[in-house]
């Protein structure tokens, strides 16, 4: 700012009070000084923000935090610490009986593919028996029910009623178990 | 600056971690709520309030952002849920600056105390500013006038708190230039 300026834009006001507020580098401030020693507008503004600093500062510097703040926040602190750690006690047998939940399923599962398996293979050699012992001019059709096709879609099907009796059944008996 | 804190996060030392962060960061966050919420009462609960998210939630932190960048989001998202909670719900309070500034306005109850004049004097001033240049101001005084410190607590660039700043500096001008002058006592006590 030149010392004879008597017109101040904005920018030169922010920097007037950022020097009252001591925020500019020693060699503005040393610029603003020289031009507010011979300009009366400058020493009117710096005389009001003087008064409304100090004002503030006063007003502004006092709230403080009570003296008992980290007490009360370790107090706190605590209590939440003994609710997490009892709520995760509580927890426990939910979670147990999930795992127990799961455990039952895949085990019945295994035991529904054993079953069909062993399903698979006997009735493949029975119905394969029982199309052995057909005469083979009698029924007509019986071509039909050599046929790979036919024998993989009875076995398939026989499988898999066998284990979702299985699992069905598996799974009523484990309530009926966990019930009592 | 917060390695220390860092190292314990890491090798699971939850209390040692929060002891320290309480120590270095409290009266940051008051500072903060009190600037967003305008009482001191309040703005001490939500200070415990965010400290005790900031204890739920350290053994989530992952050093993404700094610790401090943590703490104050924590802050302000918890000031801004209750300030957003008080607009739904509310409440007349005798220690809102609002109640204070009506008290004022009452000539019967004008305090005799200068300093307790002055206070309700720059609260009453405080309280026609928008409230983001109300919050740059609090904070300004609150933290010994350091512009960094504001930026950081406000997560805003430091170029925005001085454009703020000059704002509310002008704003606080003109209201204290219109306001009158105090009486002078009709009679002075008898000594």
């Amino acid at each position: 700012m030149n010392p004879q300026d008597r017109f101040h834009s904005p920018q030169d006001e922010e920097r007037l009070l950022d020097y009252l507020d001591g925020q500019l580098p020693a060699s503005q401030a040393r610029a603003i000084e020289a031009h507010a020693a011979a300009c009366p507008e400058c020493q009117a503004l710096r005389r009001q923000w003087a008064q409304l600093d100090e004002k503030l500062a006063r007003t502004l510097a006092h709230p403080r935090l009570s003296p008992d703040f980290a007490a009360r926040l370790r107090e706190r602190v605590a209590v939440e610490t003994n609710a997490g750690a009892a709520a995760s006690q509580m927890n426990e047998p939910r979670f147990e009986a999930r795992r127990r939940e799961k455990r039952v399923f895949w085990l019945g599962l295994l035991d529904g593919l054993g079953y069909s398996a062993a399903a698979m293979v006997g009735g493949y050699w029975l119905l394969h028996l029982a199309v052995a012992w057909t005469p083979s001019q009698s029924v007509a059709g019986t071509t039909f029910l050599r046929s790979p096709t036919f024998l993989f879609g009875v076995v398939t099907a026989g499988a898999a009623l066998l284990v979702g009796l299985n699992l069905a059944a598996k799974n009523r008996v484990w309530r009926w178990l966990g019930g009592l | 600056m917060d390695e220390d804190i860092r190292q314990r996060l890491v090798a699971g030392q939850y209390h040692e971690s929060f002891e320290r962060l309480v120590e270095r960061y409290s009266a940051k966050v008051f500072h903060l709520a009190y600037s967003m919420i305008g009482n001191e009462t309040q703005a001490e609960d939500m200070a415990q309030e965010v400290l005790l998210r900031i204890w739920k939630g350290l053994p989530g932190y992952h050093g993404g952002a700094s610790l401090s960048t943590w703490i104050y989001t924590v802050a302000r998202n918890t000031c801004l849920t209750e300030l957003k909670r008080r607009s739904l719900h509310p409440t007349v309070s005798m220690d809102e600056p609002g109640f204070a500034a009506a008290i004022d306005s009452v000539p019967a109850l004008q305090s005799s105390d200068p300093e307790a004049g002055l206070e309700m004097d720059v609260r009453q001033m405080l309280s026609q500013l928008p409230e983001k240049y109300r919050q740059v101001i609090t904070l300004f005084y609150l933290e010994q006038k350091s512009y960094e410190m504001v930026a950081s607590l406000l997560d805003v660039p430091l170029g925005t708190v001085k454009t703020f700043l000059y704002r509310a500096k002008r704003e606080l001008l003109k209201l204290n230039s219109r306001r009158p002058p105090v009486p002078a006592p009709l009679y002075e006590p008898a000594r």
